[in-house]
């Protein structure tokens, strides 16, 4: 993945196992966010190619990639701040109904058979993130720990195979942080998630992730499990700066 | 929330039979002057509650709703003319084949209004719609007055600057009531629904709302089909009720009052939409007092013709610098609102 002259992405290269739960991690700049918008379509690769369960996504839009089963979070949260914190759930649930407009017009049986289910759906979901207290509550109105559940929670609306998580524990406190990496594991063994998660807080991501990819300057220079990576002399390098003593 | 209930269906059954008493009242009791009063209002709510799913709902800033009015007004208009009208009124150039010969029932004509309003949305949608923000403001406009010069300046079909005049006054306020009602039902079905939620999502976040599988496109798409069917049946409404329409009638003017009615209302508020209508057009004719001459005790004040204008852009200006949220912002006035107030003061 190029910009111009600027080489952001060089030789990316990753594969992930069903069920797999991976850590991207490096220094700010390395191009993780990169590999989000190139996974799901937000940016189209210069080189190379992309599979989903054998389905290619190269030169798909966001919303057809997301329809696909990749859903994501974004680094600035970024939610549908007006509307109720049920209706975020719900926006993801529309994205995949087949309802011709006139039903929703009508008001027909099928339009309120798919209400309810898209309803009960949501609440399902909200429940299982104990979101449910604020579901008629404007986003944008959540404090900020809840607003990074409720991304997740909008994420899995969109019943993805694999979730992208763009620094799901960023400004959270030691104990949220601890919450929130139990959550993920099980929200991985129920909704069947690959989970490939941004994160800047090694202690998470050694704890929750099998394996890691070290992304610097756009390279990979490490791609293994977290125990190996940790003593890897050119993430070290690339971290503490070139002689390691910092 | 919006959840299926025969309760609320049942009222909004009987608010409707309670508009059609009053309605019927107004038709035997109202004079001339009211009826027509009441008749814009119902054409100006049509109108600003279609406008209103794109700027509000879906937050384009869409600055071209006179030209599908236009398109509306000039269709219906040149259907219910007989043929021996038109000709009599294209006076500089006949009007072209077929429709010379045409001529057809007011309730065909209005709807062939919207269709061709529709049709007309359909072909600009895929160039303005791929754009946003300033420049799809920008592009709107410029349809707007491309459409408006085009009325003045293709003779045989628009009689070009002496317009069309001495429509029959089919407007009844049955007709522009009816319309206004379709509108709201069909506009808040839409709101109410995953579509809505989908506009609005695109509004807030259009980033996001891609990330999570919708089409921006699709929607918006949708959106200003819809709204430029409405609004094409209101121009068709008003043709019928001023029974003259050129193309002065409807310049950017137009869009700017129908911009006022929604910022005044609250962008995406379809019943801040309604309410609006109602303080604007009937406002309107209050301030008839501020043109004319004042005479208070011994001081005379001449009347400012045109200040009515002023006022309802200064009106504008106060709303964007105090209070931007509109009337009644986001909110939307519902049944399950009405029945909580009134349980509440009940207790």
């Amino acid at each position: 993945m190029s910009f111009g002259g600027l080489m952001a992405l060089n030789n990316f290269s990753l594969a992930l196992a069903p069920g797999e739960l991976h850590g991207l991690i490096g220094p700010n700049g390395a191009g993780k966010t990169t590999v989000f918008n190139v996974l799901t379509g937000f940016y189209q690769p210069t080189e190379g190619e992309m599979l989903l369960n054998g389905i290619r996504l190269n030169g798909l839009s966001p919303p057809a990639i997301s329809r696909l089963g990749i859903a994501r979070t974004f680094q600035n949260i970024r939610l549908f701040e007006e509307l109720s914190v049920l209706e975020n759930v719900l926006v993801p649930l529309h994205g995949r109904s087949r309802l011709p407009v006139w039903q929703a017009v009508l008001r027909t049986p099928g339009f309120w058979r798919e209400e309810r289910r898209a309803r009960d759906q949501a609440w399902e979901l909200l429940a299982r993130l104990a979101l449910q207290p604020y579901a008629r509550e404007p986003a944008g109105r959540l404090p900020y720990g809840l607003q990074r559940r409720l991304e997740i929670a909008r994420a899995l609306a969109a019943r993805p195979q694999l979730l992208l998580l763009d620094e799901p524990a960023a400004g959270l406190n030691p104990q949220e942080s601890a919450a929130l990496m139990s959550l993920l594991s099980a929200l991985q063994q129920e909704y069947s998630l690959t989970i490939l998660l941004i994160e800047h807080n090694m202690k998470f991501v050694m704890h929750l992730c099998e394996r890691l990819t070290v992304l610097d300057h756009g390279l990979i220079i490490a791609q293994d499990a977290p125990a190996a990576v940790r003593t890897d002399p050119r993430v070290i390098r690339a971290y503490l700066g070139a002689d390691g003593s910092a | 929330m919006f959840e299926f209930s025969w309760r609320n269906r049942l009222l909004t059954l009987l608010a409707l039979g309670l508009l059609s008493l009053l309605l019927l009242v107004a038709q035997h009791w109202a004079d001339d002057y009211q009826l027509r009063l009441l008749n814009t209002t119902a054409v100006f709510i049509t109108m600003a509650v279609s406008y209103n799913l794109i700027n509000g709902i879906c937050g384009q800033l869409h600055l071209g709703p006179n030209a599908f009015v236009s398109l509306g007004a000039y269709t219906a208009a040149l259907l219910t003319l007989t043929p021996a009208e038109k000709q009599a009124s294209f006076l500089i150039a006949p009007l072209i084949w077929p429709l010379s010969d045409l001529s057809l029932p007011f309730p065909l004509a209005l709807l062939a209004g919207g269709l061709v309003a529709t049709f007309f949305a359909y072909l600009t949608g895929f160039p303005v719609l791929r754009v946003r923000g300033d420049y799809l403001a920008i592009v709107t406009l410029g349809f707007g007055e491309v459409i408006r010069v085009l009325a003045n300046n293709l003779q045989a079909v628009t009689n070009g600057p002496m317009g069309l005049k001495g429509l029959a006054p089919y407007t009844t306020v049955w007709w522009s009531m009816g319309v206004a009602v379709l509108t709201v039902a069909t506009i808040m079905g839409l709101k109410n629904s995953g579509f809505g939620r989908a506009m609005q999502a695109i509004r807030t976040d259009e980033t996001a709302a891609r990330a999570m599988g919708i089409e921006p496109f699709r929607h918006l798409l949708l959106a200003f089909l819809v709204s430029a069917f409405f609004l094409g049946v209101a121009g068709g409404l008003l043709a019928h009720l001023i029974t003259t329409i050129s193309p002065t009638l409807f310049t950017f003017f137009l869009t700017f009052n129908l911009l006022i009615i929604i910022v005044l209302g609250g962008l995406g508020s379809i019943t801040g939409a309604v309410l609006a209508t109602i303080i604007i057009t009937w406002g309107n004719e209050w301030l008839r007092l501020v043109e004319e001459p004042l005479v208070l005790g011994s001081l005379r004040l001449p009347g400012v013709p045109g200040l009515r204008t002023v006022i309802f852009a200064l009106l504008l200006l106060i709303m964007i610098i105090f209070y931007r949220r509109g009337l009644l912002g986001r909110w939307e006035f519902s049944w399950n609102w009405l029945l909580e107030k009134v349980k509440r003061i009940g207790n």
